[in-house]
């Protein structure tokens, strides 16, 4: 019953579905247990455009994931994410950390007819004072390098703050840009929420313009 | 005679040591590695709230999760028998691995958990 919920969240998002983001993970930490499930949307801001984006990800087990990012823009459903993310996890005394390999596909719901495959290879690790991620993927013309890295704090009562910085690189076609910027995220229960800002450091790419807004809210059970 | 009076003292301490077993500890504690992050410790502790022989009425709906200290506070029905390998194959399912299962009495006061 459970899995067949998680398929409907999963597959009722795909129902409502751009580029830039799109492979980072769904909550990167959770789930990560077995049948864990979570929903969240995110609106971001650049290029002049705002775009939200629905997503939705099932954990099978710990090392086996399924998600799914569907963005929606200009009164249009974009270019659907389909990922697999397979987390190989290390549990220490007072860290985790689990190397990651996530095969992906973009589906053209959107309105195009080109398929785009992509891969990613990341590293997370966090303790209860402090997070990272490092990720590199490909996905269609796109080359990116994403890392977060900063301090958690908890509170013991079911709650934690992280404070990051971001740095996220991207090589395409159309060029290249850099953008960095803060992060805050906020946990309390099974809610998540996520709010960042970038500014554009380089910007040889002649399809980006500007800085980069986004804020998400999402739940996993 | 001599039968008598020595089995009384022998009974009495036989009595006093299955009182003393841990398995009549209702409370305890569980070192669990890699529990640092509460967003990911709430799968854990749904995990083990599950279990049918968890006593609800304790902590948090039977569970107390300490990332500080990667711990697991966790409370047994009065009467239930203590499952260790199912409850360490349900934290295992909830993503982290379990070190050790010991008695609450032996390390702490449920008044000094609760706090």
């Amino acid at each position: 019953m459970k899995q067949l919920i998680a398929l409907f969240v999963l597959f009722t998002i795909g129902s409502v579905s751009s580029q830039a983001y799109a492979h980072q993970p769904v909550m990167d930490m959770a789930p990560r247990w077995n049948g864990g499930y979570g929903a969240q949307t995110r609106i971001t801001h650049a290029n002049d455009t705002t775009t939200t984006w629905v997503e939705g990800v099932y954990t099978f087990k710990p090392a086996l994931r399924m998600t799914l990012k569907v963005p929606y823009s200009d009164g249009k459903t974009g270019d659907a994410i389909l990922a697999m993310p397979i987390k190989r996890y290390k549990n220490d005394g007072a860290s985790t950390s689990n190397w990651g390999l996530t095969p992906s596909v973009r589906m053209p719901t959107g309105g195009g007819s080109n398929w785009d495959a992509g891969l990613s290879l990341s590293y997370s690790a966090e303790s209860k004072d402090y997070y990272q991620l490092y990720d590199v993927y490909r996905l269609g013309d796109t080359t990116g390098i994403d890392i977060n890295a900063g301090m958690s704090h908890a509170d013991g009562k079911g709650s934690s703050w992280f404070t990051l910085w971001d740095i996220t690189a991207r090589d395409s076609d159309s060029g290249q840009y850099l953008l960095s910027g803060p992060v805050l995220v906020y946990f309390k229960g099974n809610v998540i929420v996520r709010g960042e800002y970038k500014f554009a450091v380089h910007d040889n790419d002649k399809q980006w313009d500007g800085d980069y807004l986004s804020i998400g809210l999402g739940m996993v059970f | 005679m001599r039968i008598k009076f020595l089995a009384i003292p022998m009974l009495s301490v036989l009595l006093l040591a299955l009182l003393s077993l841990p398995a009549s500890a209702k409370n305890y504690q569980i070192n669990v590695n890699g529990m640092v992050c509460e967003f990911c410790a709430f799968g854990l502790a749904k995990k083990l709230r599950k279990l049918d022989f968890i006593d609800s009425a304790q902590f948090e709906d039977g569970i107390k999760v300490d990332i500080e200290n990667q711990l697991v506070y966790i409370s047994i029905q009065e009467g239930q028998p203590l499952n260790q390998e199912v409850i360490f194959e349900a934290i295992k399912s909830g993503g982290y691995d379990p070190i050790k299962m010991t008695p609450m009495d032996e390390v702490a006061s449920p008044a000094e958990v609760t706090q």
